[in-house]
């Protein structure tokens, strides 16, 4: 939004104001202003000639004009517009003039000395018309400064709209004014606008729904003239970005942006009956509004109709069956108020904001309609002087609220602010503000809140306080720490828990940590599968590709995997994230999930199952570095359908399912068409994290030496390591200490559909130095049971 | 037998001086110094010589074998720094061949900045709490004085579930949950994933992250808010910082400001990245709401608070000057492995 300073000296005085220095305060103390630009500064040198002589240029467009700039000698200055002429008054750019781009200079066009400019409006910056040259009214002196005769030279300040939006007082100048007045301790100037309502033709006017529009208000005028509005008028709106239409538009905006609320007038030929009904459109009832669009509507909207149609969509545009006409000469004036939540629904509902439905969505002040008719009607007989008005102020009217009072205490002041302000400052700030203040008793003021400020913005104690606050400045308030009570800490498990998972694997496993979204990704989970049953749906999806709330984070760790599976051979990521399940008649239950994935071209033969000792190695890892038992690993039981059917395990702690490791299923790889082999874990760090702490404690040194040896073991292929490995540590429980794997060989030396699986084994007697007897006993115990329970023996 | 020890010391000596290698020199100690060695065998001879002889053959033999174990150890160290030599040179070595580098892995550049700020609060004596993703109307909107007819609560701004739930559109909720979970007086941050209903372009994220800090005591006051922002936000940019505040509108804060920082590539004097004004809008805050205090269980007569949003996502943005924001959410690996701190 723009707002003119020329306007807002309409309503107070800035004379001897540095407007930049104003800008920062108001920035600090009401709105931030995103920009301050001055205007019209080249227009000093822009003076009025008088066109003596305009003779056609042979062979060209252009006109040879002789031009009488008040310096005695008339000016040269060839000129293209098509309707320049003999006897006009018109603005004449002097050498030396900046227009945009252009630096006015003496140059020979066609062989002709100009030595000047004559211009448009739209090369002036004084409005859009570029048809042609601007032609002054009247018969201004030559020589005149056009900034003498015009208040061309403007500073203005744009606002951005979406800060002003708990503010329906600052959706016009004056609203603004007021605050400036406030900022500067000045006066504002009275509103006094002198109408004489009259009683001779009036409306039948009815409002059908009272919650939609509170109030509604209108009368008439007769022997108008539609015309082009006066200079100062039309300038004034187009500084603030409104095109001039005519007299009677323009004076409705004017006071829409002068005082904030929308006017609509209508043709009084087109409303019927000279009725006015406010109600509720019909479902599929269908308005062709100003724009030309036909709008489809339903009992959500409200509709302003004659006798017999609608004539205007209430609050956002009139119809294109009433609106001012060249040749109109009466005038309905609506002035209302109308539901903040009605109007934006339905601008919303069609795409059409406009000036009008901004304002009325910030809950416009029911009172302000009166002022508002009456400035409009004050102003066309201004711009018409032969124009009456024909009726009295109508309106329909809820009851209007009751003033707002508000106990404002003195010390509640101080403490809130953290500064001791005087009584008086205070005073003289609220009543700045035209806030009304009684007595002080026993430290308390009762404040009344003017009634534009009390739709929404104002209505506590607290309300006033930031009022005092930033009237005063902010700025001036000195920092103070405040004073704090020294307590407990409160660690937080669960971060500290991601943390030490998030060391494990970043710094310690090079894992990179990835961010996937909180939605499930339905393409891909089609693909593989994998689309689950129960889960969250989102009423709004951003998109049909993602429906819903992930329950799971394997998939999206997939989808990262198919997006980096042209750039890298090996991929290691993780994502620390939460996951959502339905849970009927409370909040979901979202537990933060751990999911890795290991994804490399050298995993991608079939027979290679590393890809699970990888993930399950790095299993085993991390619980060291979050001090938690290893869950156990129950092979099968892996449903999700990504999940290699025999290369899998679920992971167990206190017999409940808190996780799994699984290679990728061969037919997700097929359907994903990745070269790399994959391997995944996925772990509920929170259910792991509540389960018991792994035991970290101190065991004196062993006193006696250990006795390393290495066993080759080879067994049938059916046998798994961990078979043979609890057949070592079964063999003699008391001494074996450590079973540690070594390697798992097959080839030259093992029999065909056998294997060697190598250990190193340490043995150990805490009460004394093993002899070598009982060492030789010690491996004869091994591989006795070894021979007995799995079928081991020595490798030849 | 005066002459065969000066014939053994010649030998001897030369044979020493010629040896090449620690295995030999050790032969040759042997052979001559040994017990059964050259020296002992001439000295078993002594019984026969006279009284007189035997001083000066006895006083000459000890010379030898002395001047045998010199040459011998001179030989040996000589031969050890030979061979400690040989080990140091190596002509081909080649420093440019690279090494393995184990565990060099990254953290998403969003944790690295949540957890400096969650350090920094940590040591100012906050609570670090974390609070759910999936939030209802209560504590989203209604608890945060945010009224039912407010544009917030669209379907324009906020991701509505089937059941009634929503996503949360910020981690204020946590304003309400912590007044609920702790006694005043205390302070308490709590980051998180957000969401706003919102198409995706290189400015605009439906998923993002944010920190909330609240601070509740007796008599918190604005001049304790501009101070605290003062301090804690120099302790985040680790430097001395200037701030402003302006007026902000935030239903669950009154009153509300938006928190500007003096920019910091130009120091206020004005540059394309303030806009020329000298100031980056950095965050919203102000003192709770009377209405959330109720909320929360709190009476605003007798406590009050400061509370203030710092968007994570947007930081990080600006620290490594990223230029689209959906870098942060997509899982690229050529972003990622950007962050690889090594």
């Amino acid at each position: 939004m723009w707002i003119s300073c020329n306007w807002l000296s309409r309503h107070v005085d800035l004379t001897g104001v540095d407007l930049d220095e104003l800008g920062q305060r108001f920035t600090l103390a009401v709105a931030e202003l995103e920009g301050v630009e001055r205007v019209g500064q080249h227009l000093r040198t822009v003076v009025v000639g008088h066109v003596l002589s305009a003779e056609p240029m042979e062979g060209t467009k252009l006109r040879l004009c002789a031009v009488n700039t008040g310096e005695g000698e008339p000016r040269s200055i060839v000129c293209g517009a098509p309707n320049v002429a003999a006897g006009q008054r018109v603005p004449v750019a002097l050498p030396g003039t900046t227009i945009g781009e252009l630096t006015i200079a003496e140059r020979r066009v066609q062989g002709q000395l100009s030595q000047g400019m004559i211009a448009s409006e739209s090369e002036l910056g004084l409005g859009d018309d570029h048809s042609g040259i601007m032609v002054l009214e009247g018969s201004p002196e030559p020589g005149t400064s056009m900034a003498e005769l015009f208040p061309v030279e403007d500073t203005l300040f744009e606002i951005d709209n979406k800060s002003l939006t708990h503010r329906p007082d600052l959706w016009g100048h004056r609203g603004i004014a007021r605050e400036v007045a406030a900022l500067l301790d000045r006066p504002l100037k009275a509103l006094d606008h002198e109408v004489s309502f009259a009683t001779e033709r009036p409306l039948d006017l009815q409002v059908h729904d009272a919650v939609a529009c509170p109030r509604y208000t209108a009368f008439t005028m007769d022997q108008v003239t539609i015309a082009p509005s006066p200079r100062w008028l039309s300038l004034l709106l187009h500084r603030v970005g409104v095109r001039s239409i005519n007299n009677i538009v323009d004076a409705t905006n004017f006071v829409m942006l002068d005082l904030g609320n929308p006017l609509h007038a209508f043709d009084r030929r087109q409303v019927h009956g000279d009725a006015i009904r406010v109600r509720r459109a019909t479902d599929g009832e269908i308005f062709t509004t100003l724009d030309e669009q036909d709008r489809a509507l339903n009992a959500d909207d409200l509709l302003i109709c004659d006798g017999d149609r609608p004539v205007a969509l209430a609050g956002i545009m009139g119809g294109l069956n009433s609106g001012v006409a060249d040749d109109t000469t009466q005038i309905v004036l609506e002035a209302a108020t109308f539901d903040p939540s009605v109007v934006r629904f339905t601008s919303q509902k069609l795409g059409l904001r406009t000036d009008s439905s901004s304002r009325f969505e910030k809950s416009l002040d029911p009172r302000l309609p009166e002022d508002a008719a009456r400035a409009f009607a004050a102003l066309v007989q201004e711009l018409c002087p032969e124009s009456t008005v024909t009726s009295a102020l109508q309106e329909v009217t809820a009851p209007l609220p009751e003033p707002t009072t508000i106990a404002l205490r003195l010390d509640r002041v101080e403490r809130r602010l953290g500064l001791a302000l005087p009584e008086s400052r205070i005073r003289e700030i609220l009543t700045g503000l035209e806030f009304t203040l009684g007595e002080t008793r026993q430290g308390v003021i009762e404040v009344g809140v003017p009634t534009y400020r009390a739709t929404k913005d104002v209505s506590i104690e607290m309300d006033l306080i930031e009022e005092i606050g930033r009237v005063f400045g902010y700025d001036n308030i000195p920092p103070q720490p405040p004073s704090i009570v020294l307590g407990r800490p409160h660690p937080n498990h669960r971060k500290r828990f991601e943390r030490a998972t998030r060391a494990y694997l970043s710094k310690v496993a090079g894992f990179d940590e990835v961010m996937t979204y909180s939605f499930a990704f339905d393409p891909l989970l089609e693909r593989i599968g994998a689309v689950p049953e129960a889960r969250l749906e989102l009423r709004n999806a951003i998109s049909a590709e993602m429906p819903g709330l992930r329950t799971t984070l394997g998939p999206n760790l997939l989808g990262v995997l198919e997006k980096n599976e042209r750039t890298v051979e090996t991929l290691t990521v993780y994502e620390i994230g939460r996951v959502f399940r339905p849970q009927a008649g409370a909040l979901p239950d979202q537990p933060t999930l751990l999911g890795a994935l290991i994804a490399s071209h050298a995993l991608g033969a079939a027979e290679d199952a590393s890809g699970f000792r990888q993930v399950k190695g790095l299993l085993v890892g991390l619980s060291r570095a979050v001090e938690r038992a290893t869950p156990r690993l129950v092979a099968g039981g892996v449903t999700h359908p990504w999940a290699h059917p025999v290369r899998q395990a679920s992971l167990e702690i206190d017999g409940v399912v808190i996780g799994y490791l699984a290679e990728l299923h061969p037919a997700t790889r097929a359907a994903l068409d990745v070269k790399h082999g994959a391997a995944l874990l996925e772990i509920d760090l929170d259910a792991w994290r509540a389960s018991e702490a792994r035991a970290i404690g101190y065991a004196r040194l062993a006193r006696y030496p250990a006795v390393y040896r290495d066993f080759a073991v080879v067994v049938p292929e059916s046998v798994r390591a961990g078979e043979v490995q609890e057949a070592i540590s079964s063999a003699a429980p008391e001494r074996v200490s450590e079973v540690a794997f070594h390697s798992e060989y097959r080839g030259t030396g093992v029999d065909e559909g056998s294997k060697c699986l190598a250990w190193s084994v340490t043995f150990r007697r805490e009460d004394g130095t093993l002899g070598e007897d009982e060492v030789k006993a010690l491996e004869d115990a091994v591989w006795s049971t070894l021979a007995a329970q799995v079928s081991g023996q020595p490798r030849v | 037998m005066i002459q065969e020890l000066e014939a053994l010391r010649a030998e001897a000596l030369d044979a020493v001086g010629g040896v090449p290698a620690q295995a030999e020199l050790r032969e040759l100690e042997v052979k001559y110094l040994g017990k059964k060695g050259a020296l002992t065998a001439i000295l078993k001879g002594m019984g026969k010589l006279s009284n007189e002889e035997r001083p000066t053959v006895g006083a000459l033999a000890n010379q030898v074998r002395e001047a045998l174990k010199g040459a011998i150890e001179e030989r040996r160290a000589a031969l050890e720094a030979a061979a400690i030599e040989a080990l140091c040179a190596d002509p081909l070595f080649d420093a440019t061949l690279p090494g393995p580098t184990p565990g060099v892995g990254s953290t998403h550049p969003v944790t690295t900045i949540t957890e400096h700020i969650e350090d920094v609060f940590r040591a100012m004596g906050f609570y670090l709490l974390d609070y759910p993703e999936v939030e209802d109307d209560a504590h989203n909107f209604e608890g945060l004085n945010i009224p039912a007819d407010h544009p917030a609560r669209d379907m324009q701004d906020t991701f509505w579930l089937q059941d009634g739930h929503l996503l949360r559109t910020h981690t204020s909720p946590g304003q309400i949950r912590a007044m609920a979970e702790f006694s005043p007086p205390f302070r308490a941050i709590f980051p998180g994933r957000v969401f706003r209903y919102e198409r995706l372009d290189a400015s605009h994220e439906h998923t993002f992250h944010q920190v909330e800090g609240i601070m509740i005591d007796r008599d918190i006051s604005v001049a304790n808010l501009i101070h605290s922002m003062k301090t804690l936000l120099g302790a985040i940019f680790e430097r001395e910082v200037t701030i402003r505040l302006r007026p902000g509108f935030f239903p669950f804060v009154e009153p509300g400001f938006e928190l500007d920082i003096q920019c910091q590539v130009c120091a206020g004097e004005g540059c394309s990245v303030c806009k020329g004004s000298g100031w980056v809008e950095l965050l919203p805050c102000g003192l709770i709401h009377p209405n959330v205090l109720r909320y929360g269980g709190l009476d605003p007569d007798e406590w009050s608070g400061w509370a203030f949003g710092l968007g994570l996502s947007r930081l990080v943005m600006m620290k490594y000057q990223i230029e689209d924001i959906r870098h942060l959410m997509g899982g690229d690996l050529r972003f990622n492995a950007q962050f690889r701190a090594g």
